[in-house]
């Protein structure tokens, strides 16, 4: 077993990291929560995740109606998840999305989702009826389209994350110095991680979340 | 029987291939500058909805960007070989 964890990639290990550490604030900050006193006001660090929370669940709710309970928690789990693995090495960690295998998950859960709640929520007729809308002669390509959605936002974030990470080595390595190191931690991390990583954790929660609402509420319109 | 090349041929072919590639960073270059000039034009047009601009301009950017990562990604596979 403990060889098993010491042959892992630095980026398997990042991810089981940033794992846990989410699961231990997520249950802290759940415990507090419960704590609270409804009748009095919400006061310090618990009041910015109650407002966080709250506002990403009427973002949710405006594409789902009605349904937006069921599907708010994995679309934010994926969030919290890609917001603080793209920020990982900040912390000195390996990127774990700039693994290939890692990103892939990523696609894969995606069409899990997808496929799974469209199949659940429509059931099976209906779910064929959807994909061969407009005329069944486009069955095919609506098909592709369904394996190639997620296809892409995985490669996306793995794209995205590898460049970031090639760049830094590029810029450490060229600038073999105490200012090399100054140069990747001051403008080359900020810039990848903190900008491009959340904007890209956010592109994936978007997308999912659209992609999501469109296999869950094709036919009503 | 395959024909076998010589491997220093093989490098440099990939090497090139990799560089031919990344000519497709012209097109996210061009859809990300007009998806900012036009974001810059409705801020001018309605400078209080700056915030929402923004966003949708970055997200936009984000999604453009993909045909040009999906070419890195073949760089990186050609470099490797």
């Amino acid at each position: 077993m403990l060889d098993y964890i010491e042959n892992m990639t630095a980026a398997l290990k990042t991810s089981i990291i940033v794992t846990v550490v989410l699961i231990i604030i997520v249950i802290i900050l759940g415990k507090s929560v419960s704590r609270l006193n409804p009748e009095k006001p919400i006061k310090g660090p618990i009041f910015i995740v109650v407002m966080g929370i709250d506002l990403l669940n009427s973002f949710i709710e405006d594409f789902y109606g009605k349904k937006w309970r069921t599907f708010a928690p994995i679309l934010l789990s994926f969030l919290l998840f890609l917001a603080l693995a793209n920020t990982a090495s900040l912390f000195g960690l390996a990127t774990p999305l700039s693994n290939i295998s890692i990103a892939l998950a990523f696609s894969f859960m995606a069409f899990a989702v997808i496929q799974i709640s469209g199949l659940i929520v429509r059931g099976p007729k209906k779910r064929i009826k959807d994909l061969s809308s407009p005329t069944p002669l486009l069955l095919p390509l609506n098909l592709l389209s369904e394996v190639s959605a997620p296809l892409a936002m995985g490669l996306r974030l793995f794209g995205n994350l590898l460049s970031g990470t090639v760049i830094g080595i590029v810029v450490f390595n060229l600038l073999n110095n105490v200012f090399g190191v100054f140069a990747t931690a001051a403008v080359v991390h900020p810039i990848f991680n903190i900008g491009f990583g959340l904007i890209q954790a956010f592109v994936y929660f978007m997308l999912l979340l659209v992609f999501l609402s469109m296999s869950i509420e094709e036919a009503e319109v | 029987m395959g024909v076998v090349f010589n491997a220093d041929f093989v490098t440099a072919l990939s090497l090139l291939g990799a560089g031919i590639a990344m000519i497709a960073g012209i097109g996210p270059g061009i859809g990300q500058g007009f998806a900012a000039g036009k974001a810059v034009e409705a801020v001018g047009r309605q400078p209080e909805a700056i915030g929402k601009i923004t966003t949708t301009m970055l997200v936009g950017q984000a999604m453009a960007e993909t045909t040009g990562l999906y070419a890195l990604i073949i760089a990186f596979v050609l470099i490797g070989q």
